[in-house]
């Protein structure tokens, strides 16, 4: 957990580009699930900014690295298949 | 020479050992939130005439966010202070860290109450029960986060963190981006779409 002044300043400015960018995204005309899906990538870039960075992953040994993506490609498996599940079988 | 040389090499592996416990618990949270964001999901699919986008307070939200953003960095310079051994510089950032916790939480509250003023309730329907279930779990992340921030300022003002000795506040920063993380998902699901 740790990283320069700089660093974390540009990760932070990142963020919250970020979550401008979310929030212009949810005037745009797309569909329904279209919207869910732009808002899990773009939680998830800045979910993984703030792990590399702030929490200092990017410096960690393998082990905790591991430990760390492995909920988080559950996440992904989890809801990716939901999702899934949502726009090509029961909207049928 | 020999005692401290094997103080070091314990204080090191306590500080690998609880940093790893802590992923494993930060692990198990992100499952916890996992399940409600897919209850979230079958819900919506379930009930689409319930949401419509933009229909809690984005303001607030996006207010919410700078929040946790900011207090993320003064949790970071905490963590790095820490390891400089600067028990004061830790106690300001936590002290601060704390207080953009409270602000949070504050808002929170003043939310809750404008909602519950017009009848929207967990009771209303089911979008409002996953809204209060989601954002009041978060919400009681933020205040044990804060509980323990202010237990470490306290202990950091007295001394009790060395160079050497200084997992507890390591394991506050990950706990705090935690929190944060969870929010960069629950923010657009709730409040945006």
């Amino acid at each position: 957990m740790s990283s320069t002044i700089a660093n974390k300043v540009n990760i932070f400015v990142t963020l919250l580009v970020i979550t401008a960018a979310q929030i212009g995204l949810s005037y745009a005309p797309l569909a329904e699930m279209g919207h869910i899906v732009a808002a899990l990538l773009l939680g998830g870039v800045e979910t993984i900014l703030v792990g590399m960075f702030f929490m200092g992953l990017k410096e960690e040994k393998r082990l905790i690295r591991v430990t760390a993506l492995f909920p988080f490609v559950l996440f992904c498996i989890m809801n990716g298949a939901l999702i899934l599940d949502v726009l090509f079988f029961l909207k049928r | 020479m020999e005692h401290v040389a094997v103080a070091r090499v314990e204080d090191q592996e306590r500080l690998e050992n609880v940093t790893f416990g802590m992923w494993l618990f930060i692990g198990s949270e992100v499952m916890f939130f996992t399940a409600f964001f897919a209850m979230y999901i079958i819900m919506r699919n379930a009930h689409p005439e319930l949401i419509h986008p933009h229909q809690l307070n984005v303001r607030i939200a996006s207010i919410y966010t700078f929040i946790l953003v900011v207090s993320s960095l003064f949790m970071t310079n905490a963590v790095n202070a820490s390891k400089e051994g600067n028990g004061k510089v830790v106690t300001q950032n936590l002290l601060i860290t704390a207080g953009f916790g409270a602000a949070f939480l504050g808002l929170k509250a003043v939310e809750y109450m404008g909602e519950i003023r017009e009848q929207l309730l967990p009771s209303t329907n089911l979008f409002y029960s996953c809204y209060y279930t989601m954002t009041g779990f978060h919400g009681l992340h933020i205040l044990i986060g804060v509980v323990v921030m202010l237990v470490l300022a306290f202990r950091a003002n007295r001394g009790d963190f060395t160079k050497t000795y200084n997992s507890p506040i390591e394991v506050c920063g990950l706990y705090w981006c935690l929190v944060e993380g969870v929010w960069f998902f629950l923010f657009p699901i709730l409040y945006l779409v």
